[in-house]
C-alpha cells in the first residue's frame, strides 16, 4: 500500500486494464456523487421507467473515474450487481452514426463484460455481433441488434447500465433520427440504463425541440473543495497537509482532480514553497500532455482557444478576437464549440457573456512556455501565493517577528556567517592557517612522516595556502563566480597529494565549491560536487577530513532541503547521524549536534511536530554536558527551538520552562554566539508572556534584553536586539498604546541611524512599525507617506517585502487607514501592481468595485480579502 | 413518493392531475378520441400512463405505443402490436394472421420479438390492411381498449421529410381515421399526444380534417397550490430534511408548475444538501440553487435557447423587431398589457404593412412556442425563470411602450 506504485492515481483511462479493487481503493473523493447515482441506480430497481443520468464536468473532474467505480460497484457481490450489469463502452470509440450502430456497439461491449462470468452467452452474443455486422445494412439492423441487446439482459436477469462518454459528441456525429429512437428505447424499455457523461452542458439538453429535452437527472461534478483536495493529495504524495497549504494548489488546479493529481505525484515531499517554485518546471515535465490536448484541436479552434488562454482573465468574444487576430462572428461560433468541447467556460449572458480556458494550469503553462514578459504575472502570482500560504492564516506583522526571531537559521554576518554556514570553517581555518605558520607534525595527523616528508609537507602548504585564503576572501565578499575556479584549481593541483595537511585543506575546497553552487541556487550542481566530495575522501581514516565529511553531508542535507526534497534530506542526515554518533571526537560531536538539530528543522517543514521535538530533545540529552561552547551553542538553539514548537502548539508552560532553561543556564556566557542564543530565548520568553496577556512582565523582559545586551559587540546580538524593539513597538500598538510605541519607534530610527546592526528584514519592519505607530497616533498623512516610501522602495522579488506587504497592509486596514488611499498607493506602479494583484483586488472587492482578473488571482484575493475582515473582526 | 427527474412516471410517483385524469377519464369512457398537447415535459405520457393504468384497473384494455422511434406506418403498426403483445387472445390471433412469419410460437419469444416479427412482415403495400387487421381485433374484444399513440407529431415530422413524405402523411392520417370511423360504441379509443403541434402541422398541410375527429385537451402547469403540495409531499419522502417554507420560495422563483421542472428543482436541492454535507434544505438554498443551477451557466444554455429559437423562428427582420419589443415589454413590466399592443400598433403603423395584424401573428407564434402566456390584462411570461433573464439581457435599454413617440 505504501510503495509509490500502489499510490499512484490512474490519472488518464481510469478503470481501463486495473482491477475493480484497485478502481475502488484510489477513488478517494466524490464519495457523494457516487452515492447519488447509485441511489438512483436503486431506485431503478423496481420501476417501469427508469430514471439516465448524465454526469456533467469539464476535462478531468472525474467522470471516468466515478463511471469505473459504479462500474466496479456492480461488479461486486451486493444487491444492486444482482439485479444490473454495467456495459461499458469505452471512451473514444464511437463508431457510432445511426441507431443500429449503437446496439451493435452494446452488443459488442456487452458480450465483453459477460467474457468472465458467462462465456457461452458471451460466445453468442460475438456471434450474433460477427453475423449482423457482417451482413451490410441488412434489413432491420437496428431491430435485430436491439432485440439480441434485450435479449442477453432478459436471460441474465439483470437490467444493462449503458455506460457512455463523452454523449454530446455523440449526439453531434450522429443522424437525424437518432435522438428519438434512443429515447424510446429509455423511455420504454426499464431494461435500459443510460449513464453518461458530457464535458458541458450541451445545447441539446436544453433545447426544447430536441429529444434530450429533460430526460436526464444530471449531476454535475463540481470542482473539488478543499478538504477533498487534501485527502486525495494525502493518498497520491503520502503528506498529510492542512486545510490551507492545500488552498494553493486547489486554485492552481482549479480542484480539478487529474491536475491535482499529476501536481501530487511530482509533489515528492517538497515543501510548500519549493513546489510552487518548480510548478514551471512541472509544467515541463507535462508538456506532452498539455501540448497533446492542444493538438488535439482543429486549427481554427486551437486559435481560439490560445487566445483565450493568452488573456487569462475571462475575456469577450471580442477581445479574444482581437488577440485571435480573426474576425469576431467566426470566433463567436468558435467559441460554441470549444465549450461544448469543455475546454472553455463562459459566464454571464448576452454582450457580458465572458469566456476563458476551463481547466486551469493550461494558461499557466501557455504563458510560462512563450516566455514573454507576461510570464512574469504568472510568476508573480505563484510567488505571491506561496508566500501567503505557507504562513499562517491571520499572521500579522507582529506574527511575522516573532516568528523569525524564533526561526532557523540564525543570522551572521562576516566571517561569523561563513564560519557558521561552512561548518567548521573557523576550526579548520585556524588549525589550517597555524600549520602553515608553525611547520610541525600535526597533533592529530600521523606522526610517521619522515624528515623528507615534512619538508615536501612544507612546501605544499605554502604554495596550496595562498590559493586557499585568496578563495576565502573572494567567498567572503560575496564574489562566488571568482571564488569557484580558485577553489577548483586547489582540488585540481593537489587532489592526488596524500599529506594529511593537505588533503584537508582540498576537501574543504571542495566542499566550498559545493556551497557555493548551493547558495547560487544551482542545487542540482552543488549536490553533485558534494557527492564528488564524499565519494573521494568517504573513506579517509584522517580524522580532520572525516569530520570535514561528515559536515559535507550535513550540507547535501540542507542542499536536498533547500531543492524541496525533504525526504531525502532527512534521510542523508539521518545517516550523518548514524554513522558518526559514536566517534567521540570534539569536532565529530559538533556535527552530530548540528546534524540532530538540522533534523529537527526539517522535520518541523513536514509539520511533524513531535518528531521535531524529538531532535531536539535528543541534542539537549546527549549534548548538555559537553564542555565545548561550540557544542553548547547547538544545545541552547536546541531548547529554543523546543519552545518555538511548544508555543506554536499553544504549551505556553513547556515552553516557558524551555526558554528560561536557556537563559538560567547560560545567561553569564562571555560567547558572543552563546549569548546569541540566550537573546532569542529571552525574547521568545517575552513573547510567552504577551501571547498570555502578561504585558507588564513581558516589557520587563523586552527592556532587560535591552540593557543587559545592548554593549555586547556581536552582530548577531546586536540584531536581536533590533528586533525586540520592534517586537516591542508592535506590542504597544497591539494594546492600542500610541505614545509608547511612536517613542519605542524613535529609539529604534535612532538606532539604526546610528549605524546600529540591521538586515534588510530589520529596515523594513521598522518602517512597517512606523507606519502602523503613526497610524494608531492619527498621523494618517505621515503614515501614508511612510508607506507610500515603502512601497517606493517595494522589490517585487524580495520575499521578506512581500511576506511584510502581506500582512502590512491588512493590518494598516484594521487600524483604520484610507482604503482607497492605500489601493492608489499600491496601483501607482505597474510591475509591483502585478507582483501584488490579488492584494489589490481583494481591496477593489471591499471597496465594491467589479474587478476582472483570471479566475486563480480571483480566488487568492477572496482569501486575502477573508484575513483583512477576520483581522478587523479580531480586533473589534 | 419519490423524487423523480426525466422518465414519465405513475402510481406511486404520480401526483396529482386529479381534475384533468377526470376530465380525461370521463372522455374516453365516452368513447372521445382525445388529442393531448402540451409544452414538453409537461407530464404527457405520465398522465397517460396513469390514465391507462386506472383504466386498467377497471377491466380496460391499455394499449402504449411510443411512435417517437417510428420511421414509417409499418413501425407504428410494429410498435402497436409490442403492446399488444401481452394480450394472449389477441397476439395469437393476429401471429395466424401473420402466419408466414411466426414459426415459432408467441409463447416462446419477448415482446420486442413479436414486434419484430411483424415489423418483418409488413411492406408499403401490407401495412394498411395488416394494421387494418389489429386494430379491429383489439376492437373486437369484449372489454373497451384505450390506444396510446405517444409522440405521434414527432413520427409524422419525420415521415415528412421523405421523399413523397406529405402524402405519406395524408395517407396515414386518412388510414387511422377511416379505421376509427368502422368502430363504433366506444370500444376502442385512441389517444394521440405529443408536444409539438399536431393542428399547426395539419394545416400547413390543408388536411386539418383528418384531425377534426378529436377532442383536443391541453396539458398545463401544476398551480401553486399543487405544485406546494407536491414539493412538500416530495420532501416527506426525502432522505435529507427540508424547511417548511422552502416549497413555497421554489414556487416563487419557478412562478410556474410545469413538473418537471418541480421535479428539476427538488432534485438540485437535495443534490445541493448533499454536497455540502448539509442535512437539510434552507429555503436560502433555494436562491442559491436558482441562481447557480438554473440561471447558472447550467441553466444559460438553456435560456440563450429562447434567444437563438426566436430568431430561426421568426426569420422575418420586422417580426423579430416586434417580438423583441414584446418580450421586453413583458420581461420589464410584468404583463404585457392590450394597451400596450395597441400603442405598439400605432407606432409601428409607419414602419410595417398590417403593424396590428403582425401583432396579433407575433403574439400567436410567441404564445405557441411557450414563450409567453395569456392572462388578465394580456399577456406575461409563462416562466419567471425566463422572465429574469430577459429582463437582465434585453430589458436595460427597454422605455415602456406608452412613453414612447412614433417609430422612425
Ligand atoms: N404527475 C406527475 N407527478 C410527478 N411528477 C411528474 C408528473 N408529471 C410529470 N412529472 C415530472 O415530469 C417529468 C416528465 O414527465 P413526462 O415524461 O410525463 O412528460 P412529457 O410531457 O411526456 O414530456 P415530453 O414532452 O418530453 O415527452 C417526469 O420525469 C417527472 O419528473
Ligand atoms: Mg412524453
Amino acid at each position: 500500500m505504501d510503495s509509490v506504485q500502489d499510490r499512484m492515481i490512474r490519472k488518464f483511462n481510469p478503470g481501463t486494464f486495473q482491477s475493480d479493487e484497485e478502481v475502488i481503493r484510489q477513488f478517494t473523493v466524490r464519495e457523494r456523487e457516487l452515492g447519488i447515482v447509485l441511489d438512483v441506480l436503486r431506485g431503478n430497481i423496481k420501476t417501469p421507467s427508469c430514471q439516465h443520468v448524465l454526469m456533467v464536468a469539464p476535462r478531468g473532474r472525474g467522470k471516468t473515474m466515478l463511471l469505473a467505480r459504479v462500474a466496479a460497484e456492480l461488479r461486486a457481490e451486493n444487491e444492486l450487481s444482482r439485479k444490473m450489469l454495467p456495459v461499458r463502452f469505452m471512451e473514444e470509440s464511437h463508431e457510432v452514426f445511426d441507431i443500429a450502430d449503437f446496439w451493435l456497439e452494446t452488443l459488442f461491449y456487452l458480450s465483453k463484460e459477460i467474457v468472465r462470468s458467462d462465456p457461452d452467452l458471451a460466445r453468442e452474443l460475438q456471434t450474433v455481433h460477427a453475423d449482423l455486422t457482417g451482413q451490410w445494412r441488412g434489413e432491420f439492423l437496428a431491430e435485430r441488434a436491439r432485440a439480441a441487446v434485450l435479449d442477453a439482459s432478459d436471460k441474465l436477469g439483470r437490467k444493462l447500465v449503458l455506460m457512455i462518454e463523452n454523449m454530446q459528441t455523440l449526439c453531434d456525429d450522429v443522424d437525424e433520427d437518432f435522438g428519438w429512437q434512443l429515447r424510446e428505447t429509455l423511455q420504454t424499455e426499464p431494461q435500459v440504463i443510460l449513464l453518461g457523461t458530457a464535458t458541458s452542458r450541451f445545447e441539446r439538453l436544453d433545447d426544447l425541440r430536441e429529444p434530450f429535452f429533460g430526460l436526464f437527472r444530471m449531476l454535475d461534478l463540481k470542482p473539488l473543495d478543499a478538504e477533498a483536495c487534501r485527502r486525495l493529495w494525502q493518498v497520491v504524495s503520502g503528506d498529510d497537509v492542512s486545510e490551507r497549504r492545500i488552498r494553493p494548489l486547489q486554485i492552481l488546479t482549479g480542484g480539478n482532480p487529474r491536475l491535482l493529481v499529476i501536481v501530487a505525484e511530482f509533489a515528492g515531499h517538497r515543501s510548500l514553497r519549493k513546489l510552487m517554485e518548480e510548478l514551471v518546471s512541472l509544467v515541463d515535465d507535462h508538456t506532452e500532455y498539455f501540448r497533446g490536448h492542444l493538438e488535439a484541436l482543429p486549427p481554427t479552434e486551437r486559435r481560439v482557444y490560445l487566445a483565450a488562454m493568452d488573456l487569462w482573465q475571462p475575456s469577450s468574444t471580442s477581445e479574444i478576437a482581437a488577440r485571435a487576430r480573426m474576425d469576431v462572428r467566426s470566433v463567436s461560433s468558435l467559441l460554441g464549440r470549444l465549450i461544448d468541447r469543455g475546454v472553455v467556460m463562459a459566464q454571464g449572458t448576452g454582450r457580458k457573456r465572458l469566456y476563458s480556458a476551463a481547466e486551469r494550469l493550461y494558461s499557466i503553462y501557455y504563458k510560462v512556455r512563450r516566455e514573454r514578459g507576461e510570464a512574469a504575472i504568472v510568476h508573480y502570482l505563484i510567488r505571491f501565493m506561496s508566500m501567503f500560504y505557507t504562513k499562517q492564516e491571520l499572521v500579522t506583522m507582529a506574527d511575522t517577528f516573532r516568528m523569525e526571531a524564533a526561526g532557523f537559521p540564525i543570522i551572521k554576518e562576516g566571517l561569523d556567517r561563513a564560519r557558521a554556514e561552512i561548518p567548521h570553517f573557523g576550526y579548520l581555518y585556524d588549525h589550517a592557517v597555524s600549520s602553515v605558520a608553525e611547520p610541525e607534525p600535526s597533533s592529530m595527523g600521523f606522526s610517521k612522516s619522515s624528515l623528507s616528508d615534512l619538508s615536501q609537507r612544507q612546501q605544499l602548504l605554502f604554495r596550496i595556502s595562498p590559493k586557499w585564503i585568496e578563495g576565502n576572501i573572494l567567498y567572503l565578499s560575496g564574489n562566488y563566480d571568482a571564488a569557484i575556479p580558485v577553489y577548483a584549481s586547489i582540488v585540481e593541483e593537489f587532489g592526488r597529494i596524500k599529506i594529511p595537511d593537505v588533503e584537508i585543506l582540498v576537501a574543504m575546497a571542495s566542499v566550498s565549491i559545493g556551497h557555493i553552487y548551493d547558495r547560487k541556487g544551482d542545487y542540482d550542481v552543488a549536490i553533485a560536487s558534494y557527492d564528488e566530495m564524499i565519494e573521494r575522501f568517504g573513506k579517509s581514516t584522517e580524522p580532520r577530513v572525516k569530520v570535514t565529511v561528515a559536515a559535507c553531508l550535513v550540507n547535501k542535507g540542507t542542499t536536498q532541503c533547500h531543492q524541496g526534497d525533504l525526504e531525502s534530506a532527512i534521510n542523508t542526515i539521518e545517516n550523518v547521524v548514524k554513522q558518526y554518533e559514536t566517534d567521540a571526537m570534539t569536532q565529530m560531536r559538533e556535527v552530530v549536534a548540528r546534524a540532530l538539530l538540522t533534523l529537527g528543522t526539517f522535520k518541523g517543514q513536514l509539520g511533524k511536530r513531535a518528531e521535531e521535538i524529538e531532535s531536539y530533545d535528543e541534542v539537549i540529552n546527549r549534548f548538555s554536558s559537553d564542555t565545548k561552547d561550540a557544542v553548547q551553542v547547538f544545545v541552547a538553539n536546541a531548547m529554543t527551538n523546543k519552545s518555538v514548537v511548544l508555543i506554536e502548539c499553544g504549551d505556553f508552560e513547556e515552553a516557558l520552562v524551555a526558554c528560561e532553561a536557556v537563559e538560567s543556564r547560560y545567561g553569564g556566557t562571555g560567547e558572543p554566539e552563546l549569548m546569541a542564543s540566550v537573546v532569542r530565548a529571552m525574547l521568545n520568553v517575552g513573547n510567552i508572556h504577551m501571547q498570555k496577556g502578561d504585558h507588564q512582565n513581558a516589557i520587563a523582559i523586552f527592556n532587560r534584553i535591552v540593557e543587559d545586551y545592548d554593549k555586547v559587540e556581536s552582530v548577531e546580538v546586536q540584531i536581536y536586539i533590533t528586533r525586540t524593539l520592534i517586537i516591542k513597538t508592535l506590542y504597544f500598538i497591539e494594546l492600542g498604546k500610541s505614545e509608547d510605541a511612536l517613542s519605542t519607534c524613535e529609539k529604534l530610527e535612532r538606532r539604526l541611524q546610528d549605524g546600529g546592526k540591521a538586515q534588510n528584514s530589520e529596515e523594513l519592519g521598522f518602517a512597517w512599525v512606523k507606519v502602523m505607530a503613526l497610524l494608531l497616533h492619527s498621523q494618517e498623512q505621515d503614515a501614508l507617506a511612510s508607506f507610500n516610501s515603502i512601497y517606493h522602495d517595494f522589490d517585487p522579488v524580495n520575499e521578506a517585502a512581500l511576506s511584510m506587504m502581506q500582512s502590512g497592509v491588512s493590518d494598516m486596514i484594521v487600524l483604520g487607514v484610507s482604503e482607497r488611499e492605500v489601493l492608489d498607493v499600491l496601483q501607482s506602479d505597474e510591475r509591483k501592481a502585478q507582483a501584488l494583484s490579488p492584494i489589490i483586488v481583494a481591496m477593489k472587492m471591499r471597496l465594491g468595485e467589479t474587478v476582472r482578473a483570471p479566475a486563480e488571482v480571483i480566488e487568492v484575493a477572496e482569501d486575502v480579502m477573508r484575513t483583512m475582515e477576520e483581522k478587523s473582526n479580531r480586533r473589534t | 413518493m419519490k423524487s423523480v427527474t426525466g422518465p414519465w412516471v405513475s402510481g406511486e410517483d404520480f401526483f396529482d392531475r386529479e381534475n384533468e385524469l377526470q376530465i380525461l377519464d370521463q372522455r374516453v369512457r365516452d368513447g372521445n378520441h382525445v388529442l393531448l398537447t402540451g409544452q414538453r415535459r409537461m407530464g404527457k405520457t405520465s398522465i397517460a400512463m396513469e390514465l391507462g393504468r386506472r383504466l386498467q384497473a377497471d377491466e380496460w384494455g391499455f394499449l402504449f405505443a411510443d411512435v417517437e422511434g417510428a420511421t414509417g406506418p409499418e413501425d407504428v403498426i410494429a410498435v402497436i402490436a409490442e403492446a399488444v403483445y401481452p394480450i394472449r387472445s389477441i397476439s395469437s390471433r393476429f401471429a395466424k394472421a401473420m402466419h408466414r412469419w411466426f414459426t415459432e410460437s408467441i409463447e416462446e419469444i419477448s415482446a420486442y420479438d413479436f414486434r419484430l416479427k411483424v415489423r418483418a412482415g409488413l411492406s408499403e403495400e401490407t401495412w394498411q390492411q395488416h394494421g387494418g387487421t389489429l386494430l379491429r381485433y383489439c376492437a373486437d374484444l369484449a372489454n373497451p381498449v384505450l390506444l396510446v399513440l405517444d409522440e405521434l407529431p414527432i413520427f409524422l415530422k419525420r415521415m415528412l421529410r421523405q421523399k413523397g413524405g406529405r402524402q405519406k402523411v395524408d395517407e396515414f392520417l386518412s388510414w387511422l381515421r377511416g379505421l376509427l370511423q368502422q368502430f363504433s360504441g366506444g370500444s376502442f379509443v385512441l389517444m394521440v399526444s405529443g408536444s409539438i403541434g399536431l393542428t399547426p402541422l395539419v394545416r400547413r398541410l390543408g388536411i386539418s380534417d383528418r384531425i377534426n375527429y378529436f377532442y383536443p385537451f391541453q396539458l398545463g402547469p401544476w398551480n401553486r397550490e399543487v405544485t406546494i403540495e407536491c414539493l412538500n409531499r416530495l420532501a416527506e419522502n426525502s432522505t435529507v430534511k427540508v424547511d417548511s417554507g422552502v416549497a413555497n420560495a421554489v414556487y416563487e422563483r419557478l412562478d410556474t408548475g410545469i413538473p418537471h421542472q418541480v421535479q428539476f428543482f427538488f432534485a438540485r436541492l437535495t443534490d445541493h444538501a448533499l454536497m455540502h454535507s448539509q442535512d437539510r434544505v434552507a429555503v436560502e438554498d433555494v436562491d442559491d440553487v436558482y441562481h447557480n443551477d438554473l440561471l447558472g451557466p447550467a441553466g444559460q444554455n438553456y435560456l440563450v435557447h429562447y434567444e437563438s429559437r426566436l430568431i430561426d423562428g421568426l426569420g422575418d427582420d420586422q417580426d423579430l423587431t416586434i417580438a423583441m419589443e414584446i418580450l421586453a415589454e413583458a420581461s420589464t413590466k410584468d404583463v404585457f398589457t392590450l394597451e400596450a399592443q395597441r400603442q405598439l400598433g400605432r407606432l409601428y403603423l409607419p414602419i410595417v404593412d398590417n403593424a396590428p395584424d403582425r401583432i396579433s401573428e407575433v403574439l400567436d407564434i410567441l404564445e405557441h412556442e411557450g414563450y409567453i402566456e395569456a392572462c388578465g390584462g394580456g399577456r406575461r411570461f409563462t416562466s419567471r425563470l425566463l422572465k429574469d433573464w430577459w429582463a437582465a439581457r434585453f430589458g436595460n435599454n427597454h422605455v415602456p411602450i406608452e412613453r414612447r413617440g412614433p417609430v422612425r
